[in-house]
């Protein structure tokens, strides 16, 4: 059982030259081919994200909505679903949706709501991201529990703190709907939030406090919020162990960004005794980021005014920061899982290499061969789950800009240093004093 | 030969089972029965809500002293009710359903809401064109309403492992709009467990 990657090979030039529907079309086909039953949160999270790029923002609320139900569902992985996954690989497992994917689905439909303007609604996905944070404070302390007290080897995995209860984005939208509904102190509170999360968070923000929204304002004021490029992805790296006589050979294999497969290391550890021809293969996951070639966004009003809108999240930090969190878990269990896998894979090859060696060198032969077979089946069964969202961003800007009730033009620019990228031009849009008039441009790139 | 009788009967299959298709059952039930899947706010928390606030709102001393000051029913308009919850609540459809219960009790005079009276006012200046003198309705001569209802709804989550208990807390009050005091407040809560559903794949 293997994550199905294939359908991002396709996909990945349409999104990067903006072409979503041809993109979604490619993803919706891919349904019961890459993405079986058991991926369906994967499935709705993609075409959720998608829809949302293209504009087609009822759509998208649906499909996120859908995502985020089955996330709801499958919010602890029951024992006995773990030890299925103790026999064969986490792929087996129904995908119950990255951490930082259940939070942000949130964000995108708030987004969603807001280009409806049905901000009351964008509003119930903003205090929903809360009751979520608030439920990872303790999800994996009580997983890893449930699974040491079910585990008979003795073999303890540890539990790592959670470091992320305060979202950025979540509380800057918060402040920009609250205060356009007229509710201050609601906005004061979500402003408070903003302000603390870099001094307890500050091992993901990690970069320069961006300015802050105003709680109160009667005046007429642009916002912008802006993405750049796309979330970390999931790599193999696999590790496989062959003993010869008093050494054991490691070979390291890794993924690389075309999820191609290419040897990164070779080690020859010495062992003295060690028993020659085991064989084994344990392969983990690994985030790996997608750099945006964006460092600057800069916001032209009237083709004049030139505003550069500032970072106020990386999604990349909390993507990897709530990925620590199950770390252990995954490597505890794949540990466990490939040992015990291993250990019976070898007393049976020698078993049979011992009734067969008897039968003088076709019995030696076939042994070998019966040996090599075994190798490669337990290896096949030994995948890390690579699955997660392809098409979050990476980099979550947002500023505020005060100007005269009116028209105005606006154009977002995306630039590497003083390299202009791309040029979204949102065009003539009136902007309403005490509304709130938040745009959405973005470079997925 | 052989493989021409197998191509045969897998035609036929074919032919017979592509015509079906699986249909929906389903099966109709009264609108007054209380069901609750998801454990999200429905349509009876909307009505039972809406029954239980009107009836407190019409026994509390309020009413009676309108009726013996002014010697007549009071006009009542609803006004917004707020969705500050973590779930998308219909807010029209419990409007709707306040306005109903408070018509139906003879008690109070109820006139069109912000939205609707904006339609209304539109077909009299309409009329006034288009209609016959003796049918066309006269220009400035609506009820103007004595009171307000106004409200919020809200809603607290505590979830562990699959389990959530939702508070939700309607709070609704009464206020005169000529001199913005309130008359009446009322608050309902209805606390519900849930177990996470299966998603549809």
């Amino acid at each position: 059982m293997k994550t199905s990657q294939g359908q991002y090979a396709k996909t990945m030039p349409m999104v990067n030259t903006g072409n979503f529907d041809q993109a979604l079309l490619i993803i919706e086909n891919s349904k019961d081919k890459f993405y079986k039953e058991k991926d369906k949160v994967l499935y709705y999270l993609d075409l959720g994200m998608l829809y949302h790029w293209a504009g087609h923002y009822r759509k998208s609320n649906e499909l996120l909505t859908m995502a985020e139900n089955g996330i709801e569902e499958l919010y602890t992985r029951s024992i006995s679903k773990a030890l299925v996954s103790g026999v064969l690989n986490d792929n087996a497992l129904d995908y119950s949706g990255e951490d930082y994917e259940n939070i942000y689905l949130n964000i995108f439909k708030a987004l969603n709501y807001i280009a409806l303007n049905e901000n009351e609604d964008a509003l119930v996905e903003i205090r929903r991201i809360q009751i979520k944070l608030n439920l990872l404070e303790d999800k994996y302390k009580k997983i890893t529990e449930e699974y040491n007290e079910n585990q008979e080897n003795g073999v303890e995995i540890p539990y790592v703190e959670n470091r992320f209860y305060n979202d950025v984005l979540a509380h800057y939208l918060g402040v920009l709907l609250y205060r356009s509904e007229g509710l201050k102190d609601d906005a004061r509170i979500d402003l408070e939030k903003m302000s603390e999360a870099w001094e307890t968070q500050s091992q993901i923000y990690n970069f320069k406090k961006p300015s802050f929204p105003a709680v109160d304002t009667d005046k007429a004021v642009i916002n912008i919020v802006s993405f750049n490029g796309l979330a970390p992805v999931k790599l193999a790296q696999t590790i496989y162990a062959q003993t010869v006589q008093d050494m054991i050979l490691l070979f390291v294999t890794g993924q690389d960004d075309n999820y191609l497969t290419d040897l990164i290391g070779f080690h020859v550890l010495p062992f003295p005794g060690i028993q020659p021809n085991i064989h084994f293969k344990i392969q983990f996951p690994k985030m790996k980021r997608r750099n945006s070639l964006v460092n600057k966004v800069v916001v032209i009003i009237d083709n004049e005014e030139k505003v550069t809108v500032p970072l106020v999240e990386k999604l990349d930090n909390i993507a990897e920061e709530t990925f620590r969190l199950k770390l252990p878990l995954i490597v505890g269990k794949t540990i466990i899982r490939a040992a015990m896998k291993n250990v019976s894979k070898e007393m049976g090859k020698q078993a049979m290499q011992q009734s067969l060696s008897s039968q003088g060198t076709a019995g030696l032969i076939i042994g070998l061969f019966a040996g090599l077979l075994a190798d490669a089946a337990v290896d096949a069964t030994e995948n890390a789950d690579l699955r997660i969202s392809h098409f979050f961003p990476s980099e979550a800007r947002l500023s505020e800009i005060p100007v005269e009730p009116g028209y105005h033009s606006i154009v977002v620019e995306y630039r590497n240093g003083d390299e202009v990228l791309k040029t979204v031009d949102l065009g003539e849009k009136e902007i309403y004093a005490g509304k709130l008039n938040l745009f959405e441009s973005f470079m997925l790139q | 030969m052989k493989y021409i009788h197998v191509l045969t009967v897998s035609m036929i299959f074919l032919l017979i089972f592509s015509g079906c298709t699986t249909t929906p059952q389903v099966s109709r039930t009264s609108a007054d029965e209380i069901t609750d899947y998801s454990g999200r706010w429905n349509d009876t928390d909307s009505r039972l809500t809406a029954e239980d606030m009107v009836s407190s709102m019409l026994s509390s001393p309020w009413l009676e002293k309108f009726i013996t000051a002014e010697n007549r029913e009071p006009v009542v308009i609803v006004g917004k009710i707020s969705n500050r919850s973590s779930e998308h609540i219909d807010s029209l459809t419990f409007i709707k359903d306040i306005e109903k219960e408070l018509i139906n009790s003879g008690k109070v005079i109820f006139v069109a809401s912000g939205t609707e009276r904006v339609e209304l006012r539109e077909e009299r200046e309409d009329q006034q064109s288009n209609a016959s003198m003796e049918t066309a309705k006269a220009l400035a001569a609506e009820t103007g309403a004595d009171f307000m209802m106004q409200g919020v709804i809200t809603s607290q989550t505590d979830a562990v492992e699959g389990k959530k208990a939702v508070l939700y807390k309607v709070d609704l009050e009464l206020i005169n709009l000529e001199n913005n005091q309130k008359v009446w407040i009322e608050t309902k809560n209805i606390k519900k467990i849930i177990k996470q559903k299966k998603a549809s794949w």
